[in-house]
């Protein structure tokens, strides 16, 4: 009897890198169920989409209990979904901060915890989230999303400590630009500007990222765990 | 599907022995529902107690469809620890589930 194909989870999945990165999981033999705030406007074999808001803990445990009863494992949890916006700190509301520290780093926070807890059954799992290039960039006009992207690497590697045992991994990705909704947001110029920050001078593609999660999610790599990883040469400072 | 107190008691501590016994330490002390969960004289790890939590949790919802959430600010603020021994953990779990028809988590756990 063949085994069950392996089930991932991408949140943030209705567009952009979330969408491009269920397609690289189904074409990689996943079964994938993918997540977003507002109902995806597309189909795939072997994909399916839950309506959720990763930053609402009753939500994501629905999520979470969906995918026990309809598949009874998660073998890999892609943490995509994020909000961004660009404001000088001093210009910048309580309420956007909130906004962005509750969907990028408490939605991280509450998905990778109860992925966790289902893939801990198989003593198997592979959680990759996403921070950003901004993060070492200390990127001007970006000090909420720095800091909400920041959090979500500390969280990861804490994390890495804590599961260890149970066989699961926790890594991060941090693109360079990747033409999307929320670069194609940014002010004039301010795309550029950082393209030019970068070692590689170009934007980055989904096939960068892909390249990154071949290695973060394969078998091989059960000793990779607490990394994060910079597109575009990126220096660690 | 509902549950009875000692029914669930009986359950949690089958589970404390397996988590005993997956410790494997030779001088491992038997599991009962008053065994100590925390402190100096625990049964368990800090990280086997994590794992038991999390599968009571489990449980509670596959297999008796109740839906709670053991960790809480609640569950931490209390004065005295709802994960102390297993017979606690029981008594918490039957608060937490609720009587019949309150619109709490699930009501399926009976004293």
């Amino acid at each position: 009897m063949n085994e069950p194909k392996p089930v991932a989870l991408v949140t943030g999945a209705r567009k952009g890198i979330g969408r491009s990165t269920v397609g690289y999981l189904l074409d990689r033999g996943y079964q994938v169920v993918g997540c977003s705030r507002r109902d995806a406007d597309w189909e795939a074999d072997g994909f399916s989409h839950v309506r959720a808001d990763v930053a609402d803990e009753s939500q994501v445990r629905t999520l979470f209990r969906t995918i026990r009863q309809r598949y009874g494992r998660l073998d890999v949890a892609i943490n995509n979904a994020a909000v961004t916006s660009m404001n000088h700190v001093l210009l910048t509301p309580a309420a956007s901060m909130a906004k962005m520290m509750n969907t990028n780093v408490v939605g991280t926070f509450l998905v990778s915890r109860e992925a966790a807890k289902l893939m801990r059954r198989r003593r198997f799992g592979r959680i990759v989230n996403f921070s950003s290039m901004a993060v070492p960039l200390r990127l001007a006009g970006q000090s909420a999303y720095v800091a909400s992207k920041a959090s979500v690497e500390s969280l990861s590697q804490v994390m890495a400590r804590e599961v260890a045992d149970y066989g699961i991994t926790v890594n991060v990705i941090g693109p360079s630009p990747i033409d999307t909704d929320m670069t194609r947001g940014l002010p004039p110029g301010k795309l550029e500007e950082l393209v030019g920050a970068l070692s590689i001078g170009r934007m980055g593609t989904f096939a960068d990222v892909a390249n990154v999660l071949d290695f973060f999610l394969r078998p091989e790599s059960d000793a990779v765990t607490g990394q994060v990883l910079y597109l575009g040469g990126i220096p660690n400072v | 599907m509902g549950m009875q107190r000692q029914e669930l008691i009986e359950r949690l501590t089958g589970l404390l022995a397996e988590a005993i016994e997956e410790e494997s330490s030779h001088d491992a002390r038997p599991a009962s529902p008053d065994s100590p969960l925390l402190g100096s004289n625990a049964v368990l790890t800090s990280l086997r107690l994590v794992t038991l939590i999390t599968d009571c949790e489990s449980i509670l919802e596959e297999e008796y469809q109740i839906h709670v959430t053991l960790v809480s600010e609640d569950a931490f603020s209390r004065r005295q620890s709802p994960f102390r021994t297993i017979e606690v953990l029981a008594d918490y779990i039957v608060e937490l589930s609720g009587p019949p028809g309150d619109g709490a988590a699930h009501s399926a756990v009976s004293e």
